[in-house]
């Protein structure tokens, strides 16, 4: 177990000291917050109720941009070396993928949880249950983190896992009315909006924000913690440590 | 000439392990497409009105309205409907017959659903209405997934540089043009499944809205300009994956910006003016302008992107040359 620690603790210093992975996850996510807030403001009687809208889907969808975060951290070059002389330390190779699950989940957690108390503090948006908030966001995070490490398991490479995750994020974002909501747009296009599972994450966000109403939540939080479950027993399967050679 | 066949060979090679990568984000774009031309294709965009009352009463006089899709409960939906626009304003009654509004949206938006239902008649203008044609939305959505897609494909000249080829290729004989020119190529080269689906499209009769030429120019305009960024960022910063996620959240940011996904009205002529910067606001002009068989006076936006791609290249040129080329 103390082995496991020092790996985590490496792993966690690595990324903190990436100054692209944490504007990713601050910076570029504030930036589209208010950014689209602002533009789409005009149509509101008030511009907190726009600021409501974006910060809720775009909090959502940093959090499954998170996979590129776990995929940065698991398939870095520099980080491949390390990794090779792990796997032939009594540390085991599973200790490798999970302390970077771990350590990009621990990461990108702090720096959402920042931009969404910065959002819920400087623009105003009232959110009920802030802390119930907060806690529901973790399972959906560990599950996106899953998949990119999942993904860095199957195609043993990281820019084909980070290109091919993005581009899966942002076209589920868009159908699920991250950009802009397609329900307003006639009854076949909001019937394809249900397709993707970020609108079904966006409705039970913006219930639990806004109703105090948990009765989406609490199905997100069991489906997300099942897959991410089948996601590293699906690691344990595909990690293989010659890929490193 | 023969280095860069050699290059552009050895680029398509190194695709080969990426296949899958490729085929989903092909099948991804047609996803793009389709979503483009069901979005043009629904005709009228009406407003979702909820109207929350006790009693039975009829109510066709608005039923059937060109404006508004009224929905009848007898329970509020909750204020997150509201906030996540699924629904745009709750109407209700009170005893003496007068309607109460409930919307998030602006008073002159209130004022316009107050007076459908006192039956008044009224021009209606729509929140959620873009005038924009076929090719307009189908290039808006394609275009930042092209550019995600050209930015990555780069990696064949991050890898090289990364592992050190590149001062490799400095040093030898082999033309530093040629080998820049045949990334240049692979990277636009690698559009071809994108451009094929769409010419697939429009044989099995589909509207796609601008010919096929069109398309070719507008696909390898943006193309230029992606792989002209992801040659300037790979030349700033070592690290490739760092490289694009950068790359990604500035096409992500940018893109939303210039309103690729949706014409964004805002009456801000500042802002308007410092959104002009941006290709893709560019790009969009021209595909307007495209739309409006405006082309010549219009030249400009084209000629402006092209001219940031050429830039881009020389910027990154240069610094290339004073890291590589060490002048004793």
């Amino acid at each position: 177990m103390q082995r496991f620690f020092v790996i985590l603790k490496m792993d966690l210093a690595n990324l903190f000291k990436n100054l692209i992975i944490i504007s990713y996850n601050t910076i570029f996510i504030i930036l589209l917050i208010v950014i689209m807030g602002f533009l789409f403001g005009g149509n509101y009687a008030h511009i907190e109720d726009a600021y409501k809208y974006f910060t809720v889907t775009f909090i959502i969808y940093a959090i499954l941009s998170g996979a590129m975060t776990a995929s940065n951290c698991f398939m870095e070059r520099d980080i491949k070396k390390p990794n090779l002389r792990i796997i032939y330390s009594p540390a085991g190779s599973f200790s490798i993928y999970f302390s970077k699950l771990l350590a990009s989940f621990i990461f990108d957690y702090i720096f959402h949880t920042i931009v969404l108390v910065g959002a819920c503090l400087f623009l105003h948006v009232s959110i009920n249950n802030l802390p119930l908030f907060i806690l529901s966001m973790a399972p959906v995070e560990f599950m996106s983190v899953s998949f990119g490490i999942f993904f860095c398991c199957v195609f043993h490479n990281e820019e084909a896992t980070s290109t091919l995750l993005s581009t899966i994020v942002s076209i589920l974002s868009a159908l699920g009315g991250t950009f802009f909501s397609l329900d307003g747009m006639g009854k076949a296009m909001a019937f394809i909006s249900y397709i993707s599972p970020v609108k079904w994450l966006n409705i039970a966000f913006f219930r639990l924000a806004f109703d105090n109403n948990l009765s989406y939540i609490l199905p997100t939080f069991v489906i997300s913690i099942l897959i991410s479950v089948a996601l590293i027993i699906g690691c344990r399967f595909t990690f293989k440590p010659e890929d490193y050679l | 000439m023969r280095s860069y066949l050699s290059i552009l060979k050895n680029d398509y090679y190194r695709t080969i392990p990426r296949l899958i990568t490729i085929i989903v984000i092909t099948l991804l774009t047609l996803v793009s497409i389709v979503l483009a031309v069901y979005i043009t294709s629904t005709q009228q965009i009406k407003s979702h009105v909820v109207f929350v009352t006790d009693k039975n009463i009829s109510l066709n006089s608005f039923k059937d309205s060109k404006y508004l899709d009224v929905t009848i409960t007898n329970k509020k939906p909750p204020l997150s409907d509201l906030i996540r626009q699924r629904y745009d304003a709750y109407i209700s009654v009170n005893k003496n017959g007068v309607y109460k509004v409930d919307t998030l949206y602006s008073d002159s938006y209130k004022n316009t659903i107050l007076a459908i239902l006192n039956n008044q008649k009224v021009k209606v203008n729509y929140l959620n209405q873009s005038e924009r044609s076929i090719g307009v939305n189908i290039i808006g959505f394609m275009m930042m997934f092209i550019m995600m897609l050209t930015f990555s494909n780069m990696f064949v000249f991050a890898d090289d540089k990364e592992q050190g080829q590149l001062k490799r290729v400095f040093a030898s004989p082999a033309s530093f043009k040629s080998y820049i020119l045949a990334h240049y190529t692979y990277c636009l080269s690698m559009l071809a499944p994108e451009f094929i689906l769409l010419a697939i499209i429009k044989v099995l009769g589909w509207n796609i809205g601008f010919s096929l030429t069109e398309y070719l120019v507008l696909m390898l305009t943006i193309g230029l300009v992606s792989t002209s960024s992801a040659f300037l960022l790979n030349t700033l910063i070592h690290k490739p994956d760092n490289a694009n996620m950068l790359g990604n959240s500035i096409i992500v940011l940018t893109s939303v910006l210039s309103g690729s996904f949706y014409s964004l009205a805002k009456n801000n002529t500042v802002f308007d003016n410092v959104i002009k910067i941006l290709p893709q606001k560019q790009l969009m002009n021209f595909a307007q302008a495209i739309q409006d068989n405006n082309i010549v006076s219009n030249i400009d936006s084209l000629l402006y992107v092209l001219i940031i791609s050429f830039i881009m290249f020389i910027i990154s040129n240069i610094i290339l040359k004073s890291i590589y080329v060490k002048h004793a």
